[in-house]
């Protein structure tokens, strides 16, 4: 009996890292994990494409502030192993104001399609493209808000969970029954934010102004943020800047230990709170957010068990 | 991520391992494939964001990532100088200004731009400034001026000459002087502009005062300080 029972613990112990891996990304889930996630994904897209409305045809048109032949320029056209060949931008083949505002264009009805839960997976593909096809004609000036939504919107190609605006489950709805995809999809998204977290830090943490404690003042200076100028000297610069580098680092830890899940997700909030008002860069915070909600406690429970139901109002 | 380990309490080991390898309607060999696949993937997604910094990446990851490109830009996963660490104490961060002079002969300058108050993309474009500056690629520089002069002069505005001006960061670090931007100003690239029209521009970048190598016609100015539009041979 010790001995079978010796023999099942060596082979669970074999084989506990790959059933383990077998579990993280393919168990099936239900629809709904996902559907908060494709929601906020496609709102923030939405106000990302209406922000490029602003500025896309200005800069990215062949005569615009960034034009077709300095575009050309800093991607290396010409030049061996700069990697030119692969922006597909069409941008590059019609450069005309008209030709920007039809990829701003597409990306705001394709986000507007992929917050609705409309065309399934067609419509954060076609957002993407949009997304992209921007990117590729100034991959200089690309924001980090651009970078997420971007890689939210090509794992949602995977699966966008369930196909409607609601994230409450229905009984009857095929769509809400459990699917390795959305859990593919949903897999995808959490460990690329957790990637882009923890590369955040050690970039953040290669610079003395975050150690220093005057990055959140050198920011003030530099007039990015929304509170107006702060003394590198003060007290608040400095508590701010270290809890600037804390809550993305508190996250993590959290995220790795079931009983704090819900602490880290407030810690995501807060970081993306500050990223707001001492950045200024609003779209950025949202974007954090959006990917965040990937990590939101039941996201990270297991599919079965009492623990799995979603989120019901009265 | 973590599992919760009571999630199948009360079944034998057994039945755990069987429910657990049988979850998946996908098959085996599909999961494996993806696996493979998730591998690559994501070690390929943190390699790029770890390099995001070209200034300090090793010569293995630079060769890697080049290996890697038709995999990497088509997909956007490859990116440079994105502001990650949302403000650093680099050189290329420093609070520039695109300023313009608007008549032959004048010695005054006006901001065009000033980063410190301008929209995200200026400052993106005032990066990409500071880091063609730490390279000395001054047809980089002529490409942006000429951009913008020309977009400048097709919205009305008279140029004759343009520069990029950054402040000294070391003038502005007085711990004591909160939020001063009276820091040395330190001219990055200037350039005269000879224009017939928005679509008829030249620009003649206007050499360092230190020169004092004589220009002759054996010794010839070099290609940069006469960039112009449309000659992509100075590259």
């Amino acid at each position: 009996m010790h001995a079978e029972s010796a023999a099942a613990t060596n082979d669970l112990s074999w084989r506990a890292p790959l059933l383990a891996w077998n579990r993280f990304w393919f168990e099936p889930r239900q629809g709904w994990h996902l559907g908060t996630t494709r929601i906020a994904i496609g709102c923030v897209a939405l106000l990302q494409f209406a922000s490029y409305w602003f500025w896309a045809p200005q800069w990215l048109s062949a005569q615009g502030w960034f034009d077709l032949e300095t575009g050309r320029y800093f991607i290396g056209e010409g030049l061996p192993d700069m990697g030119s060949e692969y922006r597909w931008s069409w941008l590059y083949r019609w450069s005309s104001p008209a030709a920007v505002y039809a990829a701003c264009g597409l990306g705001t009805l394709a986000s507007a399609a992929t917050l609705l839960g409309i065309g399934s997976r067609v419509a954060p593909a076609l957002a993407w493209i949009a997304m992209m096809t921007l990117h590729h004609r100034a991959p200089w000036l690309a924001t980090p808000s651009e970078l997420l939504l971007a890689a939210g919107l090509f794992y949602l190609i995977v699966d966008t969970g369930r196909t409607q605006f609601s994230i409450r489950p229905a009984r009857s709805d095929a769509s809400s029954s459990p699917r390795t995809s959305v859990t593919l999809a949903t897999r995808c998204i959490q460990v690329h934010f957790v990637l882009w977290l923890t590369l955040c830090i050690a970039s953040m943490l290669q610079h003395d102004v975050w150690w220093n404690g005057t990055a959140v003042a050198l920011l003030s200076e530099r007039g990015q943020n929304w509170i107006g100028a702060i003394p590198r000297s003060s007290w608040f610069g400095q508590c701010m800047t270290l809890a600037m580098l804390a809550l993305p680092v508190l996250a993590l830890v959290c995220w790795s230990r079931p009983a704090s899940q819900a602490v880290g997700f407030a810690a995501i909030v807060a970081y993306a709170i500050a990223v707001a008002v001492f950045a200024g860069d609003l779209l950025y915070a949202l974007a954090l957010l959006a990917l965040a909600t990937s990590l939101l406690p039941y996201s990270l429970k297991p599919t079965s068990g009492p623990n799995s139901a979603p989120p019901q109002t009265p | 991520m973590n599992r919760s380990v009571s999630e199948s309490r009360g079944q034998p080991a057994s039945q755990r391992h069987a429910s657990a390898v049988t979850a998946s309607p996908w098959p085996l060999w599909l999961r494996v494939l993806l696996s493979i696949a998730l591998v690559f993937h994501f070690a390929v997604i943190a390699l790029c964001y770890a390099s995001n910094n070209s200034q300090i990446r090793s010569n293995l990851a630079d060769t890697v990532l080049q290996w890697l490109q038709p995999y990497t830009i088509p997909l956007g996963w490859y990116v440079e100088l994105a502001p990650l660490p949302l403000v650093s104490s680099s050189e290329t961060e420093r609070p520039t200004r695109v300023e313009i002079r608007s008549s032959q002969g004048s010695k005054s300058w006006k901001p065009l731009i000033d980063s410190t108050t301008a929209s995200p993309s200026w400052r993106r474009l005032m990066t990409l400034v500071g880091a063609l500056q730490s390279h000395e690629d001054s047809d980089g520089m002529s490409l942006i001026a000429h951009a913008i002069s020309a977009k400048a002069i097709a919205e009305g505005t008279p140029i004759d000459g343009i520069r990029f001006v950054v402040t000294s960061e070391a003038a502005t670090s007085n711990a004591a002087s909160p939020g001063n931007a009276s820091g040395v100003d330190q001219v990055l690239f200037e350039a005269k502009i000879l224009s017939a029209g928005p679509d008829d521009l030249t620009l003649v970048p206007i050499l360092e005062p230190t020169r004092s190598v004589p220009v002759t016609p054996a010794n010839p100015v070099p290609a940069a300080a006469s960039a112009t539009k449309g000659s992509t041979d100075a590259r």
